[in-house]
């Protein structure tokens, strides 16, 4: 253990609480998965072989920790109170975009997390498809698929939005089409 | 979801996505740029996507500037802690023992995420507005690339009187362009694909420690200075951009 790795740990704290906090929504239970990444990160240093590849690291172990938290069946792994994190994201939207900020920050925490996290790695950490898939371990095509696959959920709940209320009948004036088999 | 985009049977699901992310190779860009022209409702759901992967970078791009909880951070730095008392991983301790040698960092990373000045507003004026200047205006470097970056990497050592060298950035999609040295500084400049430029000023410091982060007209400007040394880095950037490429250069001086 060495006085780098802990000057990149902490280095990684922001951006590993902005990860955490996007993917689970949740803003205790965001707090709390990256206390525990940290923690095993620190018994784990060895594992490192990069300096350089301390963010993904830090966020494959917080994604194992929150599958675990799901898998569980802890229930703060589902549900989300995403209050806190719509407070936060309308914080930093223009005014007149705060209702849709809200809406879309909703909209997200009905995604997947398989969804929501590959949507943020791309949009937000900006790696590009095959660091993604280095970091998921998955290949570039399953990158590409997933991704797709993510964008087009996120779309239909956004224009689902709408329809929760007054269903549109078929034909309505947004024929949205899904490429759905 | 299908694989190929409806009326466009050449067109698969996946290409209208790597282009929007600007990963689809020019001849299927192409075919695709043709579709979209062609076709309104194609063109329609694309800017559907594009709004929505802009819309969650502008919303979720922030949350990086939330103060970090102090128990957090001396939980990471008691990494550190122990490693002084035990001394338990020599062999680590050997291959980043040059690193020693920078002392205060750890004291500039908890400035980083604990003073609160991670992201702040321009500072002109500030302590660091001198650095800043002289950086900002050291950015023209001529290009030239040897093959030896040897001369080069004692050229840094001298200037700042701590055995370093040139980062390497390429992972990152920067590439050295060139190295100039001129009195007490030296600057190490980097180019993206699309030949954005990213310099690195690099000198002896003044003896005061800081980290910033702030944009000064369209630069992102990261200072990054411990007791020994003072890196002033710049390039157009986002936020995030800027803290790979940092923490890549911070880690590059000795690795």
């Amino acid at each position: 253990m060495t006085q780098q790795f802990a000057n990149a740990l902490v280095m990684q704290l922001p951006a590993l609480r902005r990860y955490a906090l996007a993917l689970v929504g949740n803003a205790a239970l965001a707090d709390d998965l990256v206390q525990d990444c940290v923690e095993r990160a620190l018994r784990q240093s060895a594992q490192l072989r990069e300096l350089p590849r301390i963010s993904g690291w830090l966020r494959r172990i917080l994604r194992n920790l929150y599958t675990d938290e799901i898998r569980r069946g802890n229930s703060r792994g589902e549900e989300q109170d995403i209050t806190e994190l719509a407070d936060h994201v309308e914080l930093s939207a223009p005014p007149t975009d705060v209702g849709a900020a809200r809406d879309f920050v909703k909209a997200v925490s009905r995604l997947t997390p398989e969804h929501r996290e590959i949507l943020l790695l791309s949009s937000v950490e900006e790696l590009n498809y095959r660091e993604i898939a280095e970091e998921l371990d998955i290949p570039v095509g399953t990158v590409m698929s997933r991704l797709a696959r993510a964008r087009e959920r996120l779309r239909s709940v956004m224009q689902g939005e709408g329809a929760e209320i007054i269903p549109l009948p078929l034909g309505q004036q947004h024929p949205v089409s899904k490429d759905r088999k | 979801m299908s694989d190929h985009i409806p009326n466009h049977p050449s067109i698969a699901e996946v290409d209208l996505h790597a282009f929007l992310d600007g990963e689809l190779p020019e001849d299927r860009a192409r075919v695709v740029e043709a579709a979209l022209l062609a076709d309104p409702a194609l063109a329609e759901r694309l800017a559907g996507y594009e709004a929505d992967k802009a819309m969650m970078k502008r919303l979720y791009s922030p949350l990086i500037d939330r103060p970090v909880p102090q128990h957090l951070i001396d939980l990471a730095q008691s990494a550190a802690q122990s490693a002084a008392q035990s001394a338990a991983h020599p062999a680590a301790a050997r291959s980043w023992a040059d690193w020693r040698r920078l002392g205060a960092a750890a004291a500039v990373v908890l400035l980083l995420v604990g003073g609160g000045t991670y992201l702040v507003n321009d500072p002109a004026g500030g302590p660091a507005g001198d650095v800043v200047q002289m950086a900002l205006a050291a950015r023209d470097v001529p290009a030239a690339v040897p093959s030896d970056l040897a001369p080069y990497n004692a050229a840094l050592s001298r200037v700042v009187a701590l055995n370093i060298k040139v980062p390497d950035l390429t992972r990152a999609g920067y590439r050295l362009a060139g190295v100039k040295v001129e009195g007490q500084a030296a600057t190490v400049a980097y180019r993206d694909a699309d030949d954005r430029l990213f310099t690195i000023y690099l000198r002896h410091s003044d003896g005061t420690v800081r980290f910033d982060q702030f944009k000064r007209d369209n630069l992102r400007v990261c200072i990054w200075q411990d007791d020994q040394l003072s890196m002033v880095m710049a390039g157009e950037m986002s936020a995030a951009v800027m803290q790979k490429l940092a923490s890549m250069a911070y880690v590059g001086l000795t690795a």
